[in-house]
């Protein structure tokens, strides 16, 4: 039973490991591709064929109420533009990419993200 | 508006049950675990109703406020699908431990766990994916296309 129990922390070590330094690279490498702006960006990729992508859409909406003006969010359909999909990484919808005044990419959420988690991260930007 | 509902929190549930109960068959070396996971996969998938750690969210976790129901637009039938697909590779895993090859059994039920992990952690659900390539494909049984506006 022990033997068991380290394989299994070994195993969830391995996966943590793995997600956390998958999620940092993927940050990383859209550090090269975002440019300053005068507010903070939120990128939210979706697609027609995505069931939670409508929920997403009105946690965005109501988001974008409570930052007035103060967040520039751009909507990009995966399935019409996959070259953009494809350069910033994204393999699951929705995927909601926060991106702060320095062009600094800050956050990367994949799946469905409710809005106060988004407020939560867009508070610390 | 559309009336197609489910809630992510039932769903959330059943994955935790199922990962958490399948790790600690891999801990204490229970195939009988394994095999009572597995029917309760099935079984959900062949009557909803009678979904075990579903009916344990909605008559005890859910009204005792432990846990909130998070209700989205969203089709039913493809997690159905992805429940009776994982229900089938445990049932396998099983086989596979009967006919003496453990390894197999513990890959195969350990690829369920990492299925149903990609889904409570990362929110993507492989089976409903297949659900919805095979809708594209105009397979029968796969009648319904994602939820859009």
């Amino acid at each position: 039973m022990i033997e068991r129990l380290l394989i299994l922390l070994a195993l969830t070590a391995l996966s943590s490991g793995a997600y956390i330094g998958l999620k940092h690279l993927h940050m990383r490498r859209m550090e090269r591709i975002t440019a300053v702006s005068n507010h903070p960006t939120l990128l939210y990729f979706r697609s027609d064929n995505c069931s939670p992508c409508m929920t997403q859409a009105r946690y965005l909406e109501q988001v974008a109420q409570n930052w007035n003006g103060r967040l520039a969010i751009q909507k990009i359909d995966a399935d019409a533009e996959p070259d953009t999909a494809q350069k910033y990484g994204v393999f699951t919808l929705p995927t909601t990419i926060l991106i702060d005044t320095m062009g600094k990419v800050r956050q990367i959420n994949y799946g469905l993200t409710n809005v106060q988690k988004l407020s939560q991260q867009l508070n610390v930007l | 508006m559309n009336a197609r509902k489910v809630d992510q929190s039932a769903l959330r549930v059943n994955q935790a049950f199922i990962i958490s109960l399948i790790i600690i068959a891999f801990v204490i070396d229970s195939v009988w675990l394994v095999a009572f996971v597995g029917g309760v996969m099935l079984l959900g998938t062949a009557v909803p109703s009678l979904a075990f750690f579903k009916r344990i969210y909605r008559h005890g976790l859910k009204p005792s406020g432990l846990v909130k129901p998070a209700i989205i637009a969203d089709n039913p039938e493809p997690h159905r699908f992805a429940q009776g697909f994982g229900g089938v590779v445990v049932t396998l895993s099983v086989l596979a431990f009967l006919t003496g090859q453990a390894f197999l059994g513990w890959a195969l039920a350990g690829l369920v766990v990492a299925l149903a992990a990609l889904n409570l952690f990362l929110g993507f659900c492989a089976g409903c994916f297949l659900y919805y390539q095979f809708n594209k494909l105009g397979v029968p049984g796969f009648a319904h296309s994602p939820i859009s506006r």
